[in-house]
């Protein structure tokens, strides 16, 4: 039981923006996708999300084609949050994260418990009644997770999450509270995959690493240890970078130059 | 919440009683309950009382459809007349007047053809604005063929005779002049399509987040979308037929409701309906009591109180990225 990706590619017009991309997650893994600007990272979030279909290869999430899927179902097993916010209107914050249950057809009492719970676990439960709009980028960034969350609170195995860039504005406490809970996620049996910027977040909670180049070619996939070392980071970022270890985790950290 | 919808609709009605004691003679809607004489009774039953009618209906019609607008396309500044809905029903409209009289019946005739007209409006806009992929793209694509609509209701005005180009005015203008119980009946056709609206709520809410996000939870929205702009496409085609183009009715209702209520669109919705029909009720008033015995056209009236509100949107937005 896993999220699969088998010889995927997809391109625009002519322009080729991912290349026979192969990896499979299983339930209860947290895979980071990693890579330069213009990767094609999202597109790849995108692809296994459902939201587009691959010119070739295929998707399967748990067995499923998630873009074959009908949306409500998809909605039941999936939670995505892609780049940047566009909601521009003044919803109550606790209204927001309420959306986030509206493919359930579940009691109001078991939503606002969910919505309450998801609040807490994003340290938002004191902005609940302000209006979304008031909010700064980092707070309406933490809102819109909560949403997503508040989708796939409560499920399990056979679930996935999607998250784009989720650290986006997020200050260093709340990036840390943030990958914790994603790690206590996927501990619960969901498929967890998140594209992030920072590599040693990445080293230090990723249970697989997928690193993608700047031709959208799968430059490496396995664990963090076996896929961020110095010479492919030379390769795909043009940086140069070492390894140490770590006084308070037993994984190394990189020191860049 | 629900006490201030309550409330507002209880405005409403005495607003209604209230235009229907107004007018060139000293008439009490009481002469609706008892007849004093025939005359009296004749000026509210076939003058008044329909034109109060359909200034409600009118109003209730496109602020709605205002709010659908708005929240499908994620933008508080959207309108059907701003994305050239309305512009298309005109230039259908002022077609049938100049070049079709002959077709069936005057009323529903030319309520269908500015159907056609506002569809195929919205057809353009989307077809434009999506190949942008923005929504200044969609704004911008609306601005066009209002352009081109406008100029084409020009056109038609050079060829049609005195009696046509009347007609066609009284449409670029707006005004509830010809208000009688056919029209109203027409609009009563509004009904079934403001009801649906009203169920759709839920899934603007969601729409608001963004059309991926919207995919996510659930909702298959390229068919939610197709459903919304059908729905808004009518209401606006029947009341453009009725009265010509009310602007700036469908931006700002739902504006001020939203700015008052802070609310979902499951009180947004209906709110926008009785201030939308209350709106245009009173500015109508204003405009047959203002120069009575002559009236000035409601759509400017409503284009006067509109335009600066709608700069102070601009303005109050800070963040001028969003538009």
């Amino acid at each position: 039981m896993s999220l699969k990706l088998a010889k995927v590619s997809y391109c625009i017009g002519e322009k080729r923006l991912l290349q026979d991309i192969s990896f499979e997650v299983r339930a209860g893994e947290l895979v980071i996708i990693l890579g330069p600007n213009g990767a094609g990272k999202s597109t790849l979030l995108h692809l296994a999300g459902g939201d587009y279909q691959p010119d070739e290869g295929e998707v399967r999430q748990f067995g499923f084609d998630p873009f074959v899927l009908a949306r409500s179902q998809r909605a039941m097993r999936m939670g995505f949050l892609p780049q940047g916010n566009r909601l521009d209107f003044p919803y109550k914050v606790k209204e927001v994260v309420r959306f986030g249950r509206s493919p359930f057809m579940v009691s109001e009492k078991n939503n606002k418990r969910v919505v309450a719970e998801v609040l807490l676990a994003m340290a938002l439960e004191e902005l609940a009644e302000r209006d979304y709009l008031t909010l700064s980028g980092g707070e309406r960034q933490r809102v819109q997770i909560a949403r997503v969350l508040a989708q796939i609170w409560g499920l399990s195995e056979g679930t996935c999450l999607f998250l784009d860039e989720p650290l986006t504005s997020l200050d260093l406490a709340h990036q840390l509270m943030l990958m914790r809970l994603l790690k206590a996620l996927a501990d619960r049996g969901l498929c967890v995959s998140v594209v992030l910027h920072d590599l040693n977040l990445a080293m230090r909670f990723g249970d697989l690493i997928a690193l993608l180049d700047k031709s959208g070619e799968l430059a490496g996939f396995g664990t963090p240890a076996e896929v961020l070392t110095p010479q492919a980071i030379q390769t795909v970022f043009s940086v140069r970078a070492t390894l140490q270890t770590s006084k308070t985790s037993e994984r190394p950290v990189l020191i860049f130059e | 919440m629900k006490s201030a919808l309550f409330s507002a609709l209880i405005m409403l009605i005495f607003f209604m009683l209230l235009a229907l004691n107004l007018g060139e003679s000293q008439l009490s809607f009481t002469s609706l309950l008892w007849q004093e004489d025939a005359v009296a009774r004749m000026i509210m039953t076939e003058v008044r009382l329909p034109r109060v009618l359909l200034s409600v209906l009118v109003g209730a019609g496109v602020a709605t459809s205002g709010a659908l607008i708005q929240g499908l396309f994620r933008n508080p500044l959207a309108d059907p007349a701003l994305i050239g809905v309305s512009g298309g029903a005109a230039l259908f409209a002022s077609l049938y007047i100049v070049l079709g009289t002959g077709i069936g019946f005057y009323g529903f005739g030319l309520a269908l053809s500015a159907f056609v007209g506002s569809l195929l409006a919205t057809w353009l806009v989307l077809l434009i604005g999506d190949r942008g992929g923005r929504i200044s793209g969609m704004l911008l694509a609306g601005i066009a063929v209002n352009a081109v609509s406008l100029s084409g209701v020009g056109i038609l005005s050079l060829l049609a005779t005195d009696q046509q180009l009347r007609s066609v005015t009284f449409w670029a203008l707006g005004s509830f002049n010809h208000a009688d119980w056919q029209s109203v009946l027409i609009a009563l056709c509004m009904l079934p399509a403001l009801l649906r609206i009203l169920f759709l709520a839920r899934r603007l809410d969601i729409m608001t987040l963004g059309d991926l996000e919207a995919g996510h939870l659930g909702i298959e929205v390229p068919r939610l979308r197709l459903e919304a702009i059908l729905l808004a496409a009518l209401i606006t085609g029947i009341a453009v037929s009725l009265c010509g183009v009310i602007a700036f009715v469908g931006l700002i209702v739902p504006h001020l409701v939203r700015m008052a209520s802070k609310a979902r669109h499951e009180i947004v919705l209906p709110g926008s309906m009785i201030v939308g029909g209350m709106l245009v009720l009173l500015a109508d008033t204003v405009s047959r009591q203002l120069f009575s015995p002559s009236q000035i056209p409601v759509g400017i009236v409503t284009a006067l109180i509109g335009g600066p509100f709608f700069i102070y949107l601009i303005v109050k937005k800070d963040s001028g990225d969003r538009l």
